[in-house]
């Protein structure tokens, strides 16, 4: 079985009462592994998918395209993330899901998840849970993209990003791996390439943290929640399962 | 692909770029210096007083091939 179901359950364990037979159900399922390059759209927009994505390791996001070709990435998905479990209910994509990293996936066809949930209805609650915490995110990012500037935005996004990798049990230290470019970070904060290089630079010389060589060093944890106005109380996790006030230092 | 530096000054105030950007070609890098002008300037123009800022493109040897300005001039 994937290590990627250990970071599902390290992440469900962060919001919530995870029993044995959750564990179980979602050991069992029955999963197809691939690896993707960057770059590689796993479900387009519009598309009908019979089977949830997990991911394994790298990064996947979610995002839309104009007709210019601007795209706005909504979200980024690590280890153990399921970004299109919606699609067990709407499955009809109404965004593109894709690699932004080369990376390793799982596949778990819807059916065997309706057999999952049916057989085991806490499973069901929890991943109900999960995926309203998902809106929460996009509530919290909507905020920040339709009214902060460019440098509390940023530090939000690595915030939020530091603090679910801790959640999956995905950091070391104080830091992460995240591979994107500087064309990615810009479709993330709605912003120019120069104007995200430009952002990501004054971070750093606020000495608040550091990017390079895709590896985010978060250097002072306060500050950069104090810049971002991150409150992570809309990721939900339960209090004593990551720390509340720095998840840095678990 | 090239490499292109960005540098901005907004008043006496200047950020050099020490990163740079790998860029298809000098006309994506004009457009890409301008919208960042803008993007910049409706950041800073709100806070306060009169605005000039200035981005200036160069090569990877800090040859300078474009240079833009925008100046806020407040009526009162």
């Amino acid at each position: 079985m994937t290590k990627a179901i250990d970071h599902l359950l390290n992440r469900l364990e962060a919001i919530g009462h995870v029993t044995d037979e959750d564990r179980k159900a979602l050991r069992n399922l029955p999963i197809k592994e691939a690896n993707l390059v960057k770059g590689t759209e796993i479900v387009a927009d519009g598309e009908t998918s019979s089977s949830c994505c997990m991911v394994v390791s790298g990064y996947l996001c979610r995002s839309k395209t104009l007709l210019d070709g601007s795209r706005q990435i909504f979200s980024l998905h690590t280890a153990g993330d399921i970004p299109d479990l919606h699609s067990l209910h709407l499955n009809r994509m109404d965004h593109s899901l894709s690699a932004i990293s080369d990376c390793r996936i799982a596949r778990i066809p819807h059916e065997a998840v309706y057999n999952a949930l049916d057989a085991c209805p806490s499973l069901n609650a929890l991943l109900w849970r999960d995926t309203l915490i998902d809106s929460a995110a996009f509530r919290a990012w909507m905020l920040m993209l339709g009214q902060a500037e460019a440098v509390p935005r940023m530090a939000h996004f690595f915030c939020e990003l530091f603090t679910r990798a801790a959640m999956a049990g995905l950091t070391e230290n104080n830091t992460f791996p995240l591979p994107l470019t500087q064309a990615d970070l810009g479709d993330i904060l709605g912003i120019s390439m120069v104007h995200a290089n430009r952002t990501l630079q004054d971070l750093r010389g606020r000495g608040v943290m550091d990017f390079d060589q895709q590896i985010v060093s978060i250097l002072r944890w306060d500050d950069l929640r104090k810049l971002g106005q991150f409150d992570p109380s809309y990721l939900h996790y339960l209090d004593g399962r990551i720390g509340r006030e720095n998840p840095a230092k678990l | 692909m090239p490499l292109f530096y960005f540098d901005f000054t907004a008043n006496d105030d200047v950020s050099i770029d020490t990163i740079g950007q790998v860029l298809e070609n000098e006309t994506v890098a004009h457009k890409e210096a301008i919208k960042a002008l803008a993007e910049i300037a409706a950041e800073e123009i709100p806070r306060d007083g009169k605005l000039v800022l200035t981005v200036t493109v160069t090569d990877a040897d800090r040859e300078t091939l474009f240079r833009a300005q925008m100046t806020f001039e407040p009526a009162l």
